[in-house]
């Protein structure tokens, strides 16, 4: 079926099989390659997106339900090409070693910031607890996020 | 990508989800929010003709009555229960595993049909006291939550909660945050009545009709086991945890 959605601020329309997950939909027919496929059954977080201005696990939706909503990719943070704030603190802090991680980090990352600017260290881990880092850069991660947070407040 | 092909369904209301429903009740697949359904298609443990999925329906509705009483949606989600005046719902949403994604996704109504033995949801449900409604094209009915084993033909719509308990108490036992509970205690304490319920531990929970902590035993007869926790593990962890939650309850009870 055809499938319309607004991805990275796009009206984007591309054919789906009914059978695709919203991560394979979004990879093979609309070219978006941040969010990845790990485990497929929403633990590991790789897949995490922003659909209509909640986190979600894009593994545990069908594509074809995903009609007419808006989504937030990694690639739609910095749509010049200018990272963010927290992209750079994570470049800063060398947050992410193979990268495989990074998209769901971010995005989970900014969910908490939006939402809490000042998060407390625990805060950070919580909000992070449902994205696996397979090569265990957690304390970094957890840095840059500090740092971001506080670059923000200090402005 | 799902092997199976199958037909999607979205209706945009709950007589057409049910029409639908009755015309091939052995091979639809209802969705909720995808959690257990989407992972279950995919890896082919589940097949279905259809899928039918329940987003257009309006089932994310929380209305509390004036008596405190509390109709949920089956489709609200943990987000929406976090924040939910119902104590015992909320502290379970609250510290759900999956972080913000999966408590803007899955939804109690899922989590309740789905039935898991390691889910949060069943235990702090029944402990709460909550009556389940089943809607089928024949009409309406309403069970225990403790009881509730929905026909092919029926779709849970709500929840229905009396006014919640004086006390309150809710303790999950999982020894990493990304993991599975290995075990849940969900308490409520009031004047003619005390109930602490244990998840995770069994294929489906088991109530206790309690009492003082002091008095509280538990005999989990068939423990449930996965790679977190053996069963004897749990069989162990039971009590002690029951009764941690019993105390939160009376203290809170004042």
């Amino acid at each position: 079926m055809r499938l319309t959605i607004d991805l990275d601020g796009r009206e984007r329309s591309a054919e789906v099989d009914t059978r695709l997950r919203l991560v394979e939909a979004l990879r093979e027919c609309f070219g978006a390659l941040a969010p990845k496929i790990g485990c497929g059954t929403g633990d590991c977080g790789a897949c995490t997106i922003e659909q209509d201005g909640l986190l979600v696990k894009s593994c545990l939706k069908l594509a074809v339900a995903a009609q007419g909503s808006r989504i937030t990719t990694l690639e739609g943070l910095a749509p010049r090409g200018e990272l963010t704030e927290l992209q750079c603190a994570f470049w800063e802090h060398h947050a992410f070693q193979c990268g495989f991680c990074v998209s769901g980090m971010v995005l989970s990352a900014r969910e908490l910031l939006a939402r809490e600017p000042d998060p407390s260290e625990e805060a950070i881990r919580a909000a992070l607890d449902a994205n696996l880092c397979r090569c265990t850069g957690y304390q970094n991660i957890v840095a840059a996020v500090r740092s971001a947070a506080s670059a923000r407040r200090a402005r | 990508m799902i092997a199976t092909p199958f037909e999607y369904l979205a209706p945009e209301s709950l007589g057409a989800a049910l029409a639908a429903l009755a015309e091939d009740s052995e091979g639809t697949a209802i969705l909720g929010g995808g959690t257990w359904l989407v992972p279950d298609l995919d890896s082919g443990a589940r097949r279905a003709r259809r899928v039918l999925d329940l987003a257009g329906l309006g089932l994310n509705r929380i209305d509390r009555g004036e008596d405190g009483s509390l109709r949920v949606g089956a489709m609200c989600t943990y987000t929406q229960l976090a924040d939910a005046p119902s104590p015992l719902l909320a502290m379970m949403a609250a510290q759900i595993t999956g972080g913000a994604a999966i408590r803007n996704q899955a939804t109690i109504g899922g989590s309740l049909v789905a039935a898991r033995a390691q889910s949060d949801a069943p235990a702090a449900a029944i402990a709460a006291r909550a009556v389940a409604v089943l809607a089928s094209a024949g009409g309406e009915r309403r069970v225990g939550v403790h009881e509730l084993a929905p026909r092919r033909d029926e779709i849970l719509v709500a929840l229905e909660l009396p006014p919640p308990a004086p006390g309150n108490g809710y303790r999950k036992l999982k020894l990493g945050a990304s993991s599975w509970p290995i075990a849940t205690a969900a308490a409520a304490v009031g004047p003619d009545r005390t109930i602490v319920v244990l998840g995770g531990v069994s294929a489906s929970p088991i109530r206790i009709e309690a009492l003082r902590p002091e008095e509280l035993t538990v005999t989990v007869e068939h423990p449930f086991e996965d790679a977190l926790a053996p069963a004897a593990y749990r069989a162990a962890v039971a009590a002690p945890l029951a009764r941690r939650a019993l105390e939160d309850a009376l203290r809170r009870c004042g």
